[in-house]
């Protein structure tokens, strides 16, 4: 079931990631991009690598629904012992950016595919996304390691 | 007229983009490692020309109000404690709180690029006088986020 909304986040700050993302790839090419987006992976979310290594996929739970509460998006989870699911059916971003009539950079989703996949890759468990940027929508599976003797 | 505007965050109404301004900080020190200061600088730049599209609308429609009301406005969502002023000819914000600043020096984990308050300089002072207004900003304590800007029309 889709989750409900609330309001109060500087969305405008969506701009300056899609602008980012605009620049270093026109710029310096997609190389840089990736580069700059593990990057963030090893520094940003140094806290978060923290949390899945201690609670698991609650920790990304707990993370994909905090940051969606407050950001107007719709997702909803799908979750077993040793998987979770999320599936956007809003993305906050894509969905911020369409309403101020701003084109979405060709690599937009390219920053949850590249600094996920690391986040997972540092946690020790995989990461797999499937999105469709022009209706920010998208289907991210966490998965733990298969436990000795199971 | 003049307005003060606790941190909004404090009572619970708003909660800014913090990994955004991670992000942000983070692609500065990326830039400046990789391709030199001058990169940097560059990339302000081209915020103020291409990004800050809603802000010079604004401004070139209302004048010294919109100047008023986006600064007003925007700071407020993102959580700063300020107080702004405006008289017939210039708007003053006194910084008393970034919330930005108060992100980067809530996470421990991040390196704050040693110019972050930089950013604010040379965007806005590139946006503004290119809608006919001198910027200024004066850096009262910027490891507290404590500043005084004033945006005022060119005679």
């Amino acid at each position: 079931m889709d989750k409900p909304l609330k309001y109060g986040v500087h969305k405008d700050f969506h701009l300056l990631t899609a602008g980012m993302i605009q620049y270093l790839e026109e710029k310096f090419g997609h190389d840089e991009l990736v580069y700059f987006l593990k990057r963030v992976a090893e520094t940003v979310y140094v806290p978060l690598v923290d949390e899945i290594r201690s609670r698991g996929l609650d920790a990304i739970a707990d993370q994909v629904a905090y940051a969606f509460s407050h950001e107007d998006g719709l997702y909803n989870f799908a979750r077993t012992e040793d998987s979770l699911q999320v599936r956007v059916t809003r993305c906050p971003a894509v969905w911020h950016l369409k309403s101020k009539g701003e084109k979405i950079p060709r690599s937009f989703c390219e920053q949850t595919r590249v600094v996920m996949r690391e986040v997972c890759r540092q946690a020790g468990c995989s990461f797999h996304i499937e999105f469709n940027t022009e209706q920010g929508t998208c289907v991210q599976t966490f998965r733990m390691p298969e436990k000795m003797g199971t | 007229m003049r307005t003060n505007f606790p941190n909004a965050r404090e009572d619970g109404n708003m909660i800014s983009c913090i990994e955004t301004v991670l992000v942000y900080n983070e692609f500065f020190s990326f830039l400046e490692e990789r391709f030199g200061r001058r990169a940097v600088e560059e990339y302000w730049r081209y915020v103020a020309d291409t990004i800050f599209r809603e802000p010079r609308r604004i401004i070139e429609k209302e004048g010294l109000d919109g100047v008023y009301r986006y600064l007003r406005d925007t700071w407020k969502e993102e959580g700063d404690t300020f107080e702004i002023y405006r008289d017939g000819s210039s708007v003053t914000v006194d910084v008393k709180s970034c919330s930005s600043i108060g992100t980067l020096n809530g996470a421990r984990h991040v390196r704050r690029y040693h110019d972050y308050c930089g950013h604010c300089l040379i965007m806005y002072r590139r946006l503004f006088s290119s809608l006919g207004y001198d910027f200024e900003m004066e850096q009262i304590d910027p490891a507290r986020g404590m500043c005084r800007v004033k945006v005022t029309r060119k005679s």
